[in-house]
């Protein structure tokens, strides 16, 4: 079983932040082969961002990923970017409020509100944390202990309530939508 | 023909901090590098520092070659670098006393970048530049403490360039003992140099010295002599010294200042400064 | 003060996995210049040494950087430092220094795409050459060339090791993909480890000499010793006073030399996979090799009799174990991303009736692993 993740969108938004959380869960906790790749623009904030993380049970040999398996964007950008790389096995997860993505013929796609949340809980930063917990929810590419242990680890002293607030609101976003992906 | 016999003097108290298994030198006569050379032996001895514990690194240049004539760790680095050199060195061992003796050429020139910073971090190190005002050992061509109009192999209608006036580029730069002295300051230059051995941080002496076959001969200076009395008529102790004044000319009709232009224990010295920061969490 | 490693099992960038590595074999200072794609190895050095009681210092540039790294090592500290193409070109001419005085030093090349300011986010292997013959005049180099995160951390101890053993410059060639790439790391202890430190003449030795010709590496004496070494780039007697002359250029040239051809069995790590009854294989290292493993993976599924030929040390260059290949394959795929530099290293050590091919990418990526197994199919078919 292999997954090839791609988180999609502008520098500032935890996209790499993204990447890490579900790269490390998989890797140090679910005990999995995960490879993470970055890539960004020029600016530190506001250019592009990306993260690529494959989850594997078996050894990764070519790191880098070619078609996404699940394409989780954050932004508009991220989608122009990557729209062209979406099959019909595709799983696109979007932020409703801050990424445009016409959804076509190819791919499944689920909207959700992370942004809307993220301030809703006070803070608009931890949108990417309800993300990746509807991701989890979504897709069950990681395990939610695992996640849990993993977003812990990362995230500044003081905020880890916050988050794990967050993340439970991910969760249930998810779980609504359901739709669990077959490896 | 008949080997000339060298002339045995009697051992000299300085001598065991030269290596004189390699003398001759290969400096001209009337060079003036001996003198410098002598001065930091002398403060070496005078310094209380194990001479264990002094290093000397040099670049590349004829000053460049006095690393080799030093008995003491002694490194003869690449055109340019021995003050990064040396601050490695310093950083990684601060228990050593670390000296660098080079040229203009070398210093200021090819090393202006590693100068200025040095003295910015206030690395503990001592540098001894040797202001010949020239590339003696390519030949005579200009550097960049080649007086305005000077003549050498390269500006043979004269320099149109401006040289660096290197006190009061060191005292921008942040440097914490500053003192220019020339080839017949020999006490002086060896003070400065002590002095410069317990200043915690970037100590700079620049030490004015002949060069009659490169500099010398192409700007009325046939001889070291005739450098060194142009030393000795147009040079006043200038303690107050305003930095900001010209670079040396080396023209009849100026003079030069010489002295200690600047001594400034109140700034916090780069391994103190590190020290500080790396161990802010102990008391 | 105390010494605190990370040990286990991390998820960590694969340049953050080399100053882990350089740590754990005793690197206890660090001097560099920001550049991308290497610049997290300075930054996490910035405050792990600290940690394990080592300076670091950011210098002015990457020759001062260099500069710096060679007298550290010379005051017995483990010294290193890291950069990237343009970086690597201004370390040259001191690279020949640390090479000439016989000083350990690890240098980190993280590739990206050049020539010039090239490409700085983006990945190139076109530095293969640079570091073997970039420095003027004779010398030899070893150069690791890792390929996962964890090679990161090996390679960095090896080639700590290998400095010191054999008091030289030792380069490793990363790129931006693995230096950027995060992935599983584990960090055993120190005990578990192979660490090789520089041989240090004993106290007080009457007749020690620096560049002792009669030992082919000799002992190193450290500044504050006593031994008042003295240490130049000019050529040099066994003493360290410069000699210009023929003969001391000569009996210097041949021992350096020497110190690497008495060597090479054990500087020299390859890899070979799915060689055995291979009749193409395929030639390449670092990020480039695991898009090959995945191509010679489904080439194998097609029944395609092709092997992988690894690279874990570029430099010395394997001649043996290419001229051994190559009298068991019928042909041999240089796959390298730069527009063909080891291919001819390949070609002049391979057996003549072997046919050397060229799989060349002008940098940016590594090959993807389709582009790689259609070479492999054509070449299989032809």
């Amino acid at each position: 079983m292999r997954f090839n993740v791609r988180f999609a969108g502008l520098g500032g938004q935890g996209i790499i932040t993204m990447g890490l959380a579900i790269g490390r869960a998989s890797s140090i906790y679910d005990k999995k082969y995960v490879i993470m790749t970055e890539a960004y623009g020029p600016e530190i904030t506001g250019g592009f961002a990306r993260a690529d993380v494959i989850i594997s049970d078996e050894e990764i040999d070519y790191p880098l990923i070619e078609h996404p398996d699940i394409l989780v964007l954050m932004h508009t950008d991220g989608w122009e970017r990557n729209k062209d790389l979406v099959t019909n096995d595709s799983l696109v997860i979007y932020d409703d409020f801050l990424a445009k993505v016409e959804e076509s013929g190819n791919g499944q796609f689920f909207k959700i509100p992370s942004f809307s949340v993220g301030n809703e809980l006070g803070r608009k930063v931890v949108a990417n944390v309800v993300m990746m917990g509807a991701i989890q929810e979504i897709t069950k590419i990681v395990s939610k202990e695992a996640l849990r242990k993993a977003l812990l680890d990362l995230v500044p002293k003081g905020t880890e309530e916050l988050n794990l607030t967050a993340l439970e609101r991910g969760y249930e976003i998810g779980s609504k939508i359901g739709g669990k992906i077959e490896a | 023909m008949t080997k000339i016999k060298p002339i045995i003097t009697e051992r000299h108290p300085r001598d065991k901090l030269l290596r004189t298994d390699r003398l001759p030198h290969i400096w001209c006569p009337g060079c003036g590098l001996g003198k410098v050379l002598g001065a930091y032996g002398e403060a070496v001895l005078k310094s209380g520092i194990p001479v264990e514990k002094h290093a000397v690194v040099s670049g590349i240049g004829c000053t460049g070659r006095s690393a080799g004539y030093l008995n003491v760790d002694s490194y003869h680095t690449t055109h340019g670098r021995p003050i990064a050199f040396a601050t490695g060195l310093k950083v990684a061992r601060p228990d050593l006393e670390v000296t660098v003796i080079s040229g203009d050429g070398d210093l200021a020139t090819i090393g202006g970048n590693h100068i200025i910073h040095a003295a910015r971090r206030n690395v503990n190190i001592t540098v001894i530049m040797v202001n010949n005002f020239n590339y003696g050992m390519t030949g005579g061509q200009a550097s960049a403490t080649t007086p305005h109009n000077a003549r050498t192999t390269t500006t043979r209608y004269g320099n149109y360039e401006y040289p660096f006036n290197m006190p009061f580029l060191m005292r921008a730069a942040g440097a914490t003992y500053i003192a220019r002295w020339t080839a017949l300051h020999i006490k002086q230059i060896t003070d400065s140099i002590l002095k410069s051995f317990e200043n915690k941080g970037f100590s700079f002496i620049e030490v004015m010295s002949p060069c009659p076959k490169g500099f010398g001969k192409k700007n009325k200076f046939r001889e070291g002599i005739h450098q060194l009395r142009y030393f000795e008529s147009h040079s006043y102790l200038a303690d107050e010294h305003d930095l900001t004044e010209h670079a040396p000319s080396m023209h009849p009709d100026e003079d030069l200042p010489i002295g200690e232009f600047f001594a400034d224990g109140g700034r916090i010295d780069f391994l103190s400064s590190q020290w500080k920061v790396f161990h802010k969490d102990e008391k | 003060m105390s010494e605190k490693y990370y040990l286990g099992k991390h998820f960590m960038m694969g340049n953050h996995a080399i100053v882990e590595g350089a740590l754990m074999a005793g690197c206890r200072f660090f001097a560099g210049y920001p550049i991308t794609p290497a610049s997290p190895i300075a930054e996490r050095m910035s405050w792990r040494l600290p940690e394990v009681g080592g300076a670091y210092i950011q210098m002015e540039d990457e020759i001062a950087s260099m500069a710096a790294i060679i007298g550290a090592s010379t005051g017995g500290v483990k010294s290193m430092t890291a950069t990237s193409g343009p970086g690597l070109s201004l370390m040259l001419e001191n690279i020949g220094l640390a090479y000439m005085m016989e000083v350990p030093v690890v240098i980190v090349n993280i590739m990206r795409g050049g020539p010039s300011t090239g490409m700085p986010t983006l990945t190139s292997q076109a530095d293969v050459m640079q570091a073997r013959w970039g420095s003027h005049g004779d010398y030899d180099m070893i150069a690791y060339a890792p390929s996962t995160v964890q090679e990161m951390f090996d390679f960095t101890i090896k080639a700590f090791n290998a400095s010191e053993k054999y008091r030289t410059p030792v380069m490793i060639l990363g790129d931006q993909v693995l230096g950027l790439m995060t992935s599983d790391l584990y960090v055993p202890h120190k005990e578990e480890l192979e660490v090789i430190d520089r041989k240090i003449p004993e106290d007080g030795l009457e007749d020690y000499l620096m560049y002792d010709s009669k030992e082919l590496i000799p002992p190193m004496a450290i500044a504050g010793m006593g031994y008042k070494v003295h240490m130049t780039g000019l050529t040099h007697n066994d003493k360290g006073y410069p000699d210009v002359s023929v003969v001391a250029q000569e009996k210097l040239m041949k021992r350096l030399k020497a110190k690497f051809k008495q060597n090479l069995s054990n500087i020299i790590e390859v890899e070979e996979r799915y060689t055995e009854d291979a009749e193409i294989a395929v030639a390449c290292f670092g990020s480039e090799s695991r898009s090959v493993l995945n191509a010679v993976k489904k080439a194998r599924e097609e029944n395609i009799r092709v092997g992988i030929f690894r690279f874990k040390t570029i430099w010395p260059f394997p001649e043996n174990e290419i001229l051994d290949l190559s009298k068991r394959v019928s042909k041999i795929i240089v796959a390298e991303v730069n527009l063909g530099q080891l291919i001819h290293p390949v070609k002049e050590n391979a057996d003549p009736d072997c046919e050397i091919i060229s799989l060349p990418h002008a940098g940016g990526a590594i090959h993807k692993p389709e582009e790689i197994l259609a070479m492999i199919k054509k070449e299989a078919t032809s």
